[in-house]
């Protein structure tokens, strides 16, 4: 009786010691990245950390808090712990209602606007692109719209995320039926050559059209690396930052997106309470935001 | 309307006889619900003469379109949980869904599609009058919602050739369908639809508000509700059930309609989730599908 309530009360304050540990690397991650595990999804965040504890052959939360904070090579450990703790659910084409009000009215809008001042250079950012689907559906949208008006514009697609492991997936372009689940067989047969196994290499000529990059949303050098766009994409990815950080990643967007310009977030996100500089704009089936003149 | 433009409709419409005729009883219901001194019991007594009726009333008391939390069994309960505005607006919805439904089968267009956006952007504008706090308003949206655009079917059952045109126009040339109708026939189906509820002995501020639900700043009477249908319509283009209307996408605050509802509103300074309330709209078009298969006899 007594060995057991020692024990428990050893377990308890092994426990807590566990779980500030695990409150500390919670506070880095979202100091660092915007990503936050509020109380309930610590059991979460948690359950991420353990195979990454594991293959470093640490014993508990604690060592790996330590070693994150002041291990030698605990700097090249953030981008581990950004890999893992990242959700990178995504595919080509996702929520077709906002990718037609896309590739319809929005691109419609912005072609004349700068067909009349005789620009015709178009700046896309796909924020949190995550394995590349993004940028690369919209550059085959891009390409559609504009058929053999293309060669006449300056078309620059970027895709930038804080996972460097998605980064390199996405370079490569090469997909597997999961991701290609909501693509059509003409557009495979048209933009993709197969790669074996069942897997899909996106054409070069498409590959080319969007560039990858490393991107910190929540990180003030990092953001100075994004120019101004005619477009930014962010979707899903805002659901997972909590209210500060959404309103400041906000802002930025609004800076830097050209007058005229629009902002997409996910189907199901909204920027009320959060941002009243944009203006929202109804489209069939998906809500748009747009930055006015 | 001017005697120019009902002169027009008449020339058009007014010689057909076989003008759809709305039901005795709901006419009949019509009146009573005007008159202040009848009471549950006559409609009651009404109800009596329609069966089939009276068990849609029933059906449509214990759908989600209600969400009452307990089972009503008898029409007299539901009768009292409704009330009398509530059950003349169900028997009005349901006789006008009887009534156009399966003559707007046979027609050349998507009637499914048609009603789908009838039905929705009535649910909607009773949504909006909800959350605005318009509730005088709530029914009337309902009502007007459903027929706001009947005159396109009477358009596309009397003038078929015409209504071919109309299309053409909308789909290809980018006219606006009031634009393209007025074109051909010299008035649009905002008043065709007017002219119809009035044959139909509606009140005015229901008539009225179908005249104006494209321009409801122009309604001299029934502005709020004519805003309230005009806003559900966009809407509905927002969720994708337009009919024969293009919709290029549109910022809603800019709306004239808008700030109607937003300056007669009572709910000073109050910032409305524009967002939230859209993505609710799910809801309220699966209530709206209801409305019609109960209406029709095909919710099993
Ligand atoms: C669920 S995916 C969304 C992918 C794509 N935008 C879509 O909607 O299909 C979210 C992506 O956001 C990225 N992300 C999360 N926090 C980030 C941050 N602070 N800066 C940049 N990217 C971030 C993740 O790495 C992940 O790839
Ligand atoms: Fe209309
Ligand atoms: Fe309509």
């Amino acid at each position: 009786m007594i060995t057991n309530l020692s024990w428990s009360k050893q377990t308890s304050f092994e426990n807590n010691h566990e779980c500030n540990s695990l409150i500390k690397i919670r506070d880095f991650v979202y100091n660092q990245s915007g990503l936050y595990f509020s109380e309930t999804k610590l059991d979460s965040l948690q359950k991420k950390l353990s195979p990454r504890i594991e293959a470093l052959n640490l014993n508990s939360i604690e060592e790996y808090y330590y070693y994150l904070l002041y291990d030698p090579s605990g700097k090249n450990e953030t981008k581990f712990l950004f890999d893992s703790l990242t959700n990178n659910e995504t595919s080509f084409f996702r929520d077709a209602p906002q990718l037609k009000a896309f590739q319809g009215q929005v691109l419609s809008d912005l072609i004349d606007a700068k067909g009349e001042k005789g620009h015709k250079s178009l700046r896309i950012l796909s924020c949190g692109c995550s394995t590349g689907e993004e940028p690369y559906s919209l550059a085959i949208l891009i390409l559609e719209r504009l058929g053999k008006h293309l060669h006449e514009w300056h078309i620059e697609i970027k895709g930038a995320d804080i996972s460097h492991s998605v980064l390199s997936t996405a370079r490569k372009g090469i997909y597997n039926q999961y991701s290609l689940r909501n693509t059509s067989e003409r557009i495979i047969n048209q933009y993709f050559t197969p790669a074996g196994n069942d897997n899909f290499q996106i054409k070069d000529y498409i590959r080319n059209m969007v560039h990858f990059s490393y991107l910190n949303l929540r990180d003030e050098a990092s953001m100075r690396t994004i120019y101004p766009a005619d477009v930014i994409f962010c979707r899903n990815v805002l659901i997972y930052f909590n209210e500060t950080s959404k309103k400041s990643v906000i802002a930025k967007f609004y800076e830097i997106i050209n007058p005229g310009g629009y902002f997409f977030v996910g189907p199901s996100e909204s920027l009320f309470g959060l941002s009243r500089s944009f203006k929202l704009i109804l489209f069939p089936g998906a809500l748009v935001y747009k930055k006015e003149v | 309307m001017t005697e120019n433009e009902i002169q027009k409709i008449e020339n058009s419409f007014g010689q057909i006889e076989t003008l759809p005729t709305l039901p005795t009883l709901a006419a009949d219901l019509i009146m009573l619900a005007e008159n202040p001194q009848s009471s549950l019991g006559d409609i009651a007594l009404l109800l009596q003469r329609d069966p089939a009726m009276a068990s849609k009333i029933l059906k449509i008391a214990n759908s989600a379109f209600y969400g009452y939390s307990k089972q009503v069994n008898n029409l007299p309960s539901a009768l009292l949980i409704l009330g009398l505005r509530e059950v003349k607006n169900i028997v009005l919805g349901v006789s006008i869904i009887n009534l156009f439904y399966s003559s707007s089968a046979k027609l050349s267009f998507d009637h499914k599609k048609f009603w789908m956006h009838s039905a929705g952007c009535a649910q909607i504008a009773r949504a909006l009058a909800f959350k605005m706090g318009f509730f005088e308003q709530e029914l009337e949206a309902f009502t007007v919602g459903l027929i706001h655009d009947i005159g396109k079917i009477a358009i596309s059952q009397f003038q078929k050739d015409k209504f071919k045109t109309i299309i053409q126009l909308i789909q290809n040339d980018n006219y606006t369908s009031c634009d393209a109708e007025t074109s051909l026939l010299g008035v649009n189906h905002a008043q065709i639809g007017s002219w119809l509820a009035e044959k139909w002995l509606f009140p005015r501020s229901l008539t009225e508000a179908i005249e104006y639900h494209h321009q409801p700043y122009e309604s001299v009477n029934s502005q709020k509700l004519a805003s309230l249908i005009h806003i559900a319509d966009i809407f509905c283009k927002a969720k994708d059930l337009s009919f024969l209307e293009k919709f290029d996408g549109e910022d809603i605050t800019d709306n004239q309609g808008w700030k109607i509802i937003q300056e007669t509103s009572l709910r000073k300074n109050f910032h409305f989730d524009i967002e939230r309330f859209t993505f609710g709209l799910d809801e309220e078009i699966i209530k709206a599908q209801q409305f019609i298969n109960i209406s029709r006899g095909t919710d099993i």
